[in-house]
């Protein structure tokens, strides 16, 4: 029979470069995501899933995407221009950290907790668990960045009017308990806290978007309108019906 | 002689491939949604003649295989979670009744809490209304009892806070297929604004036992009678 016998220098370089190999996908593995956290300027804690992670790089990797050639005053105002380096801006100056938390509630998505650490946004399982449209859980992540803003008292919600109605003269009632939502603390009385500028950012995104699909400018058009029934304020209401609403 | 039994033998066993691959792909539908599950057509005498399965194979084969190909897309894309995908505007125009019954069949199949995937689906088929058939499908997605929760579309949710169901937009998120059939509506009624079939899926969704449905159901009706009674001042 005859032996095949490999010299021992090609075993040798076998072996080196199967180990080279394994440690340079494991080197780029880990440079991935260390260029994708870099890239987003925030980091993520080490118990948030990596099922979690991916899918909140990707959602906000497609907002700073996002191209437009106009914007309202209010968004002027409130972001800049709509685009995807304005969001990217506005998120990464107000967002250092996210980390995974329930945040109190077992339907919560995203969380801000200013007196515990306002640069940081908590994240629920709900964010991936939940069936909402991409466009929500942007509107539900820039929502909460709001409230990181220590210098304006992380912009607290206003109590719901008594009674409390939609513009179309319905009474507005939460969708679990059919109470009314009179007297809780779920509105905004001015355009610019936490409901008012999603809302505002998802309208501009609706209208003014070039790059984006039907369906998100719809989506956004919807969670958007939905939104402005938290605006309460009549003043507030109109300014933002002047802005965004006028045909 | 030979070749063509070889070539009929080979089209026999790439259709019956096919049903046999469409029957694993939509199994039996979920209980949540068992209203759409027959459906009857009316003949021009008005009468029912017969109840028609959504399970009966329709089209050829060269459109099945397309249906097939469409709905593979379509679940890559559900899967991304990526509503921003280019595809959505490009690949899912002009559907061919096999592309609507699958895609139909797909929106049966998907789990009731699945809100933005059956959404999609209605989004897709709502562009592309263009016979009694899909306006019937809508009728049923209208017809379909409130979703709960996300978390459970048979149960109630756990949470009461307010901030939660406010913040995320839940009452949007949970009834968000028929939300988007109703928007279908209002594009489509725009266009054909005399359109009796999409006015009677309206009048269905005003009888909703969601709020939010029957709520934007009469408005659209409303806001459709004010622009008929211009029309015709």
């Amino acid at each position: 029979m005859m032996k095949i016998q490999f010299p021992k220098s090609s075993i040798k370089n076998a072996f080196q470069k199967t180990v080279m190999k394994a440690l340079g996908i494991r080197f780029a593995t880990f440079a991935t995501l260390a260029l994708s956290t870099t890239a987003l300027a925030f980091t993520f804690d080490n118990d948030v899933p990596d099922t979690i992670r991916t899918q909140m790089t990707q959602d906000l990797t497609f907002v700073k995407t996002i191209q437009s050639s106009t914007q309202s005053d209010l968004h002027k105002q409130i972001f800049g221009p709509v685009s995807g380096k304005t969001y990217e801006e506005f998120f990464n100056s107000r967002v250092n950290s996210v980390g995974l938390n329930g945040c109190g509630d077992p339907d919560a998505v995203a969380c801000v907790i200013p007196f515990d650490d306002s640069t940081k946004m908590w994240i629920t399982r709900n964010y991936i668990k939940f069936s909402h449209p991409q466009i929500a859980r942007l509107m539900v992540v820039f929502h909460e960045s709001r409230h990181t803003e220590d210098q304006n008292d992380n912009w607290p919600h206003a109590q719901c009017p008594d009674p409390f109605r939609n513009s179309s003269g319905n009474s507005m009632r939460s969708i679990w308990t059919g109470a009314p939502l009179a007297g809780k603390p779920a509105c905004d009385s001015t355009p610019f806290g936490s409901y008012g500028s999603s809302m505002i950012m998802l309208k501009n995104i609706s209208k003014f978007c070039t790059n984006c699909s039907a369906k998100v400018k719809m989506d956004a058009g919807i969670y958007a309108d939905d939104q402005l029934n938290r605006i309460t304020d009549e003043n507030a209401y109109q300014q933002i019906r002047n802005d965004l609403y006028r045909s | 002689m030979k070749l063509r039994v070889y070539s009929l033998s080979l089209a026999l066993a790439l259709v019956g491939g096919l049903y046999w691959k469409l029957g694993r792909q939509f199994p039996a539908p979920p209980i949540h949604s068992n209203s759409i599950v027959e459906k009857s057509k009316e003949n021009s005498n008005g009468k029912r003649p017969e109840k028609i399965s959504l399970d009966e194979p329709d089209g050829n084969p060269a459109e099945l295989i397309k249906a097939v190909q469409k709905i593979q897309i379509l679940k890559t894309i559900l899967q991304s979670k990526n509503d921003n995908d280019p595809r959505l505007d490009q690949d899912f125009n002009q559907l061919t009744p096999a592309d609507k019954k699958a895609m139909e069949k797909e929106y049966l199949a998907l789990r009731s809490e699945s809100r933005n995937e059956r959404g999609t689906i209605i989004f897709l088929l709502g562009r592309n209304l263009n016979s009694p058939d899909d306006f019937d499908f809508l009728k049923g997605v209208v017809s379909e009892p409130p979703c709960l929760s996300l978390s459970d579309c048979d149960s109630s949710a756990a949470s009461v806070d307010v901030h939660t169901e406010t913040t995320s937009g839940m009452q949007i998120t949970l009834e968000y297929p028929q939300i988007v059939a109703l928007k279908s509506l209002e594009t489509y009624l725009s266009e054909n604004p005399n359109s009796v079939a999409a006015i009677e899926v309206i009048q269905k969704a005003m009888q909703s036992k969601s709020l939010i449905v029957s709520q934007m159901a009469n408005e659209l009706f409303n806001t459709q009678k004010s622009r008929d009674k211009s029309t015709s001042d």
